[in-house]
Parts: structure tokens; sequence; C-alpha cells
């Protein structure tokens, strides 16, 4: 327990560095952007210097770079991350709305590719040097090198235009009606027994799903299959053999649960994977989650929206993986002693 | 054993486990690995025969063989293992299967490594105490709470509960001794089983191992590359040399008179308070891929002749004293 | 032995090194444990002895011969070499008075290097002679232990375990020292193998002169090899003289058991004796009074637990425990 509180002591202190430095870093870089919020607001048309210098005066956008960010770095140590230069609104409310939409999603995407990722790899591992161990690491290399909207545009053309199985993009069909209660799409759908919706919004995560989950499935089979071969050499192994288990007994009570120590490591990175895809996955399905909604803040050079959803991200980031580091101790009787 | 007539073979004679012509090869990238060429042994209830040999001359992939878990890529090419008569090779794997944990029984080298880190020692004995005896879970736990104590771990309640890296190398080699005796094996193979040991906590895991075997009444194979350990603990020994037994005797009169030049130079070699010089073997090991035929040890041999060219076999020159040469040493 | 005194020697001088507990700390300002490696430990061995040193896991050996080479630096106490301390020493004179070889073969040499390089290293690093002059010593030292030219170019994982010994040894002695430390350098290796190193090391030790610091955890190895012996545990010396008298009458309880506990496979007849009991304590929180009175079969009262032995002089040995008075034994010298 004592080297838990360290770990997490250590962790939370190096996090908060983290995000100190890449608010900086962001910060700098969009205003190295090219392009000008105000004019992508306004229209660069019947506009007088005057007038811009007054809307930058009021934005605060003509003081000194360090007073901006100082500004608005102490905003956001209080839970104000400004308003949307586009539209006025407040930014979080936004964000965390959105992020919602993107959580669950995120959330899908890693329940299918870790468990796919792990059951490909054990059999893999397993059956080693068959056909459906070559088969399946050919896959899993083409999956970590294919790019992500290559592979949606596939899904899309492949399953909505030719098969007509699922649709092109979207969050819900037209015709569907959302009572929102907590936010989260599904989940609301499922609370107030909407069953329509509920078959809807799945109908429309199956794709974006599946093609956030492809690369981060291939990873996690990958490395699972090289921790099983590794711990299937160990010492306990053979010795769970030799007091009567099954070769898949021994598999299911003493190779799983070791073997799955790295493999938690690389689902915890894969986490920010999925952020990161969905921001490209989310455009290329117009899913209206948090991906998309700082990609069109990238567009508009939407200073507050994007610098507030890279801290977002970030802090998601750190969280899971602390989660991750703590996770450890549950599987591993070492870190807990 | 069945009542239909079997062959008449004199009942107290019957060996417990014996091994007959075993022969293990190794497919590798660079050749056949003749790992095991026509080794026989037996061993009778209640004995302890020890296994001896330097590195690679098979005393450990003997014990993996007997197990039934050979080690991929190698593979039994011949000869027998018969386990109370019952031919184990011939068994579906199924039954094989069966036989290990609860009628023989293994102990390795490295104790904290052959627990699983991630499982208590307490779900581990359950675990071999349900499979070899087919008990329910609490009878199972009174049982691994019984033998723990049995292996000189005091407080079993808290031995149960922990796991093998809380545990010095003694105690975990405890705890796999309870594992494999649990089951009620009547032959255990423990192989290197004090070599990751201090002397002081060695001897205590001999002595136990012994305590234990007389106790149970089962027999015990003790592989070992320490020959003081096998001299003070085993009634017969067994000399391995390059995949075949080259020796075999009681202790005292494989150490008294060792008839093998192997055994008698191995012995010679060895350090020990008072002795003038140590006398080193010449050469190495012969490879074995495609060795040539013969005694293995006629290139290292100073009494090897032109007849050594073909395999030696084994012949008694003693009481229960058997060696596989044609030019045996004698004692003086 | 007045004769020796005024040879070339090593000295440990009541040595100490400790070292910090890893990470146990849950709060950067705690307080972390502490190892005692060694303890207040003095031996002196002079040019041309061989010189054991025994014990069991964490009684400090493998510690103590670091420390002797300016590996690890002690807590308190110092090691001198001919009267001259070897904390500040100048490198080249420090590995030209001493060196050490070390228990695994395989890890202590580095694969990617041509054995001829390895072996010549120490001469490239400290500047010393020409390109001929190096080639021929490196050669000469490789003949020395029983290798050759025809493996000057080859890699060390073309050699087997006790032929990459040799080569350390080699690489050792390449520099002329006066005095060789042997860390455990045949456990890795077989019986057969084991015996050919040693015999090496035996005829380099006559040839060269050199004083020799073994160390061991087997007993027969040592009672065969050495001239003198120190038995350690957990940290300190508790029986230290010279080879043959210990072994025909092993002083220390300590000393009896661990030769008892060693299997021989002579001694045919021998009284099967009860094991010691217990595990051996850990060097963070040692027992107090004598560290072995927690598995002493001889413990004679409460005096055991609570102060600790000097070491004292008894039958030509130096002794620590309480059931001897001779007069304290101060240094590590002969008596």
């Amino acid at each position: 327990m004592r080297r838990v509180l360290r770990t997490l002591w250590i962790r939370l202190f190096n996090s908060a560095l983290v995000i100190a430095v890449l608010s900086v870093v962001v910060f700098g870089f969009m205003r190295m952007i090219p392009g000008d919020p105000i004019l992508a607001l306004m229209g660069t048309e019947g506009i007088t210097d005057a007038k811009l210098a007054e809307v930058k005066k009021e934005l605060g956008l003509d003081r000194p770079l360090y007073v901006q960010y100082l500004s608005w770095a102490w905003h956001v140590l209080q839970g104000d991350f400004g308003r949307s230069i586009q539209n006025n609104e407040p930014v979080l409310p936004m964000l965390l709305e959105r992020l919602k939409v993107t959580a669950e999603l995120a959330v899908a995407a890693t329940i299918l590719g870790s468990s796919l990722g792990i059951l490909i790899g054990v059999v893999s591992a397993v059956r080693r040097n068959t056909i459906f161990d070559s088969a399946s690491m050919i896959g899993a290399l083409s999956g970590v090198s294919m790019p992500v909207f290559w592979l949606g545009i596939i899904l899309i053309v492949g399953f909505s235009v030719k098969l007509d199985i699922f649709p092109t993009g979207g969050l819900v069909s037209h015709n569907t009606r959302l009572v929102a209660v907590t936010g989260f799409p599904l989940l609301d759908s499922l609370i107030t027994g909407q069953r329509a919706a509920t078959v809807d919004i799945l109908k429309h995560m199956v794709l974006p799903t599946v093609t956030l989950a492809f690369a981060p499935a291939a990873l996690v089979a990958r490395t699972t299959r090289a921790s099983v071969l590794e711990v299937i050499n160990e010492d306990y192994v053979n010795a769970g053999l030799a007091r009567g288990l099954s070769f898949a007994g021994v598999v299911a009570r003493h190779v799983m649960r070791n073997a799955l120590i790295p493999v938690v490591t690389i689902i915890g990175l894969e986490i920010g994977v999925y952020l990161g895809g969905s921001i490209v996955t989310e455009s290329v399905f117009s899913y209206p989650g948090l991906g998309r909604y700082m990609m069109q803040g990238i567009m508009a050079n939407d200073y507050p929206v994007v610098q507030g959803a890279i801290i977002l991200y970030a802090a998601i980031i750190v969280v899971v993986n602390l989660v991750v580091d703590l996770s450890y101790s549950a599987i591993d009787p070492r870190v807990r002693s | 054993m069945s009542a239909a007539p079997v062959a008449a073979r004199p009942a107290p004679a019957a060996p417990l486990l014996a091994v007959r012509g075993l022969k293990l090869r190794f497919d590798t990238r660079r050749g056949v690995v003749r790992a095991l060429d026509g080794v026989s042994f037996e061993v009778a209830p209640g004995e302890c025969v020890g296994l001896v040999g330097e590195t690679g001359c098979g005393k450990s992939i003997t014990a993996r063989a007997v197990m039934g878990l050979v080690p991929a890529p190698g593979r039994i090419e011949g000869g027998e293992i018969r386990l109370d008569g019952r031919d184990l090779m011939a068994l579906p794997a199924e039954e094989w299967r069966a036989v290990r944990g609860s009628q023989v029984a293994m102990i390795f080298q490295e104790p904290k490594r052959a627990l699983d880190p991630t499982a208590t020692v307490g779900s581990q004995i359950v675990e071999a105490a349900m499979l070899a005896r087919r008990i329910d879970r609490a009878e199972a736990k009174r049982l691994a709470l019984d033998t723990l104590r049995q292996v000189g771990l005091a407080d079993p309640e808290r031995i149960m509960r922990t796991y093998a890296f809380e545990l010095s190398g003694g105690m975990a080699q405890r705890a796999m001794i309870a594992i494999a005796v649990v089951g009620g094996s009547r032959l255990i193979i423990a192989d290197e089983p004090t070599s990751s040991l201090d002397v002081s906590i060695q001897a205590q895991i001999l002595r136990l191992l012994q305590d234990l075997r007389r106790r149970l009444g089962s027999a015990l194979i003790l592989i070992t590359h320490d020959l003081g350990v096998a001299a003070e603990n085993c009634d017969r020994i067994v000399v391995m040399y390059a995949g075949q037994i080259v020796e075999q005797a009681p202790a005292r009169e494989l150490f008294r008179a060792p008839a093998h030049p192997y055994t008698e130079r191995l012995l010679r070699s060895l350090p020990r308070p008072g002795r003038d010089a140590l006398s080193p073997i010449p050469g190495t090991v012969p490879d074995l891929i495609d060795p040539a035929p013969g005694c293995r040890f006629a290139n290292r041999c100073e009494r090897a002749g032109p007849d050594c060219a073909a395999t030696p076999a084994m012949s008694e020159i003693g009481r229960r004293h058997f060696v596989a040469c044609y030019r045996p040493v004698r004692p003086t | 032995m007045s004769a020796a005194t005024s040879r070339p020697t090593v000295e440990a001088r009541n040595l100490s090194v400790r070292f910090r507990a890893r990470g146990e700390a849950a709060w950067p300002w705690s307080k972390a444990g502490e190892v005692k490696a060694v303890e207040n430990v003095s031996i002196a061995v002079p040019r041309g002895e061989m010189f054991g040193v025994a014990g069991e896991s964490g009684c400090g050996k493998s510690t103590l011969a670091r420390a002797l080479l300016n590996l690890v630096a002690p807590s308190a106490g110092e090691v001198r070499i001919d009267g001259r301390a070897v904390a500040g020493m100048p490198a080249l004179e420090l590995r030209s008075s001493i060196q050490m070889v070390f228990q695994d073969p395989y890890n202590s040499l580095n694969p990617r290097r041509r054995v001829g390089d390895i072996v010549a290293e120490s001469l490239v690093v400290h500047g010393r002679f020409d390109d001929r002059e190096r080639a021929h010593r490196t050669l000469t030292m490789l003949e020395k232990v029983g290798l050759g030219a025809q493996h000057l170019e080859r890699f060390p994982h073309e050699f087997s375990g006790g032929q990459r010994q040799r080569i350390a040894i080699a690489r050792a002695l390449i520099l002329e020292p006066q005095f060789l430390v042997l860390d455990e350098p045949t456990s890795a290796l077989d019986v057969s193998v084991q015996a050919m190193v040693l015999e090496l090391i035996r005829q380099l030790r006559r040839d060269l002169d050199l004083g020799c610091i073994f160390i061991s955890h087997d007993l027969n190895l040592l009672g065969f090899l050495t001239d003198r012996l120190a038995v350690m545990y957990l940290g300190r010396i508790v029986e230290m003289g010279p080879t043959k008298e210990i072994f025909a009458a092993p002083a220390h309880p300590y000393t009896v058991e661990l030769i008892a506990a060693t299997p021989s496979p002579y001694e045919e007849g021998r009284e099967p004796r009860q094991p010691i009991e217990g595990e051996i304590p850990s060097n963070v929180n040692p027992p107090p009074g004598c560290p072995f009175h927690t598995r002493c079969r001889k413990r004679i009262g409460p005096i055991c637990d609570s102060r600790l032995p000097e070491l004292r002089w008894h039958e030509g040995r130096a002794v620590r425990c309480h059931l001897y008075d001779g007069p304290p034994a101060e240094s590590g010298g002969a008596p």
C-alpha cells in the first residue's frame, strides 16, 4: 500500500506538470496557425480596421501574448474555460456535452478492441505457428499500419453504400428524438426506455466503433501474444501442468493474469489513441462528439474551444493512466505490498 | 491391479517406476539433438534414487519425460515408461494428465519461480488437492492446511494467503513440496530442489524430503548435480553422461568403488578439504547432434580403446552395481 | 609469519558498508531503512596467500569483495594496499594493484567485443605500451590461462563457460596486479569444468605470486583451495584463521553448522545431523547481540541476545562468540 501511495503522489505531481507545459505549447501553437478568428467569424467583407481593432480589444486579443496566456490559465484554474469566439457560448459546458457522446464511443471501442485483441492474442500464442496465428498476425500488422480515415471510408463504402446495413454517419437518424437526462445518448435512451432510439444509436455506433477499435485491437493482440508466449515458458506453468491441470486450465488459471500485466499498460496507452482517433473518426462519420467539435474549432481558429478541448483531452489521458497504474495493484500482488 | 493372471512376475520386486530404452530427440535448426539415448532405470516403492550428472546430460529431461511434460520441440522416439506396470506412453493424454499430481508429482529448482506470482499459495495447493483427490474445496482446504503444517510451515492459515514473493526461498520450497505431496503421489520427482538455496536451508529441505518420504512411503527421484547431496540422501544413484546412463549403483558402493571412468574422474575433480590437487577431465562433452556411435565418453577417456567404438551394454559388476563400459575401473 | 607481514598486503581495517534499503518509503520525506552489508570487518591478505571468505546469502561477502576494489565506498573504515589507502588512489595504480573476477562468465564479458580486445582493454585504457607490446602481452596472458592465438579474434559467445572464465581471468591479470579478488568464479560451472578453473587459479597464484581473496559459499571448495579462511554471517566475521585448523576443529557454532550442512560424498557413516533451524535474518534489522543467537544451538544465555561478542583469539584463530574468552583480536592479521 505504501508503494501505491508513493506512486500516486509522484504521478499526480508529474501529471500536473505535463498539463501545465502542454497548456503553454497549445496556446503558442494556436497563435501560430495562420488565419484570424475574427475574420473567420465575420467574414472579410465590409469590415474596417477600426471595427476589427474594437472587437479584438473586446475579446482581449490585443494584449501581449503572455498576458493573454496568464489570464486564460488563471481562469482555467478556476474552472472557466472562456467563451467561444464563434458563438459566444461558454466553452466548458459545450465540451462536456460533446465529451459524453465521445465517451460512449470510446468505451465501446475500448471494450471491443481490448476483448478482441486479447482473444486473438491468446489464441495465436497458444496455437503458435498455425494458420490462425499467421493470419491474425498479418491482420494485426495491417491493422497497425492502416490509416484510420481510410478504414472509415472503406467501411462506409462497404457497409453503408453497397450493403446498406449501417448508416453512413451521424449520432441518430433524423426521425429519432432523444430525451436528455444525463447527456449520454445511449444511456439516456436506455433510462427512458426508448427501445427504438437505443437500436438506432447502436446502429450508428457500429462503424465508428470498429474504425476506432481496429488499430488498438491489433496492437493489443500483438502484445498479448508476445506476453503469453513469455509467460507460458515460466516454471509455474510447468508446475501447474505437473499437478494435473490441463493446458487450457493452466492458461485460464495461471497464464492469463500474469500475461495481462503488460497488456493493461498497452490498453491504458490506447485510450489516448482512441481520443486522438476520435478526432478523425468523428469527422469521417459526422459524429457530434468532442473530436468533431475540436476540428470545427481548429477550422475557425476558435482559440478557447481548441485550447479547452486539448486540456480536457490531456486531463482525461492523465486520469486514465493513473487508473491503469492503480489497476496494477489489483492484478499484481507484488505492487500491492 | 486387475484380477486377470498377468505374466508371472514376483510381486515384491515389481518396481514402482520402470523406464526402459527411453529415446528422446529435439529437432532443432542445427539438426537432431539426441538428448536421451536408451535410458533405462527403475525405482522401487519408497526408494530414493539419485539422478546425477553435469549440465546437458539429460537428467532433467528424463524427469520431464516421466511427467509427460517434454517441452517442445522435444519428443519421445522410443522406449517405455511404466508406472505400477502401466505404460504411461500408451495412455491417452487425458489419462496421463490424471496421473500427474495424483501418482507422480514434481518439485522444481527455483521454488519462487515455480509458484504463480499472482496467485496465493493457498489457491495453488487447494487446486492441486482438488485435482488429485477429486474432493470439494472445503475438504481440500483442510487437507492443504494439514499438509502445510506437515512440511514445517508454522501458521499455515497465514501461509495460505501469502504470495511467492512474500516467502523466503526455503519457505517457498516447503510450499512447493506441500503442493507436490498433497495429492498423495507415490513418486515424487525433485529436480535440483536445493540448488538455489543456501546450504543451511538446503539441509533443512533435504531433511524434510527424507522425513516425508518415510512418513508417506513415497519414492523419490532426486535430480542433482551435487554428488554430495546425492551421496547423503539416496539409496541408489544413477549417473548420466551425454544422454546415456553410464553407471548405477547403491550410493555407498558408487562412491567407494566407482566403475565407470567418467564417474571415477568426476569424483577426482571434486574439491574437498585435505585433497592435494584436482584432476580435471580433459576435453568437452560431445555434440549431441549426430554423436559418434559407441561410448560417448570415449573421446575424453584415458582407458578408451578400439572396442569403445561400439556402444557398451549395461553389465552387472557387483550386487546391484551396473556399468556401461568395456574397460571399467576395478577397485584396487 | 613475521616475514610475511613485511610483504605487500591488502588490508581492510574496520570496514563497514551500508546501503539505503530500496524505495520502501511512502512519502518522499520518509526515512528509508539501511542494509548493513558489511560491519566492522578487518582482514589482511599478503601477496602469495589464498584467503577464503565463506558465508551464505546476506553475509556481506560480495560487498566486501567490491569494497576491496573500491567499487563501493565504505561507510566506515578503509582499505589499504601495501599501506596506501585505495580511496583516492589513481585509477591505474589501483587497477594494477588489485583486480576482480566475477561470478557469471556469461554477463561479465562484452558480447560484441573480440577476446583479444577484451583482454587488452585495460592496457589501452591506461595507455600502457605500444601496439606491438600490447599484442605480445595479450597473447602471453591468453597462453597463461590455456588459450591461444587462434582465440584472439573470436567473440565470447563462441566459448564455453569455463573458457569464458579463463578469459575473465586473463583480463584481470593483464595489468599484472598483486592481488586478485574472485567472487564465486566457479559457482556457475559444472564440477569437471570447475576443477580446471580451480587448478588454473592455483597455478597462476604460484607463478605470479598473487594474493587471492576467494569468495564462495562452497566450504568443500574453500577447504581444498585456501590457506586461511574467514567465515561471515550477517555482515560480520564470526571466525577467521588457518583453513586446516578451522576444518579440523571449527570453533564458532555457525562454522560448525555450516561445515556439517555441506554435503560431501566422502563422509560415509557420518551421523545424520539435525539441520540448523530457522531462516537467515534480514540485515536491515539484524538481531541484537550476537547476530547468530536466533539460530544458535550453543546459546549460553541472555548475554547472547544482548551483547555483541568481540573477536577473540582462540586456538590460533579469531572467533566472535561468547563461549570463548581469549584475548581480543583487534587487527585482521595473523596471530
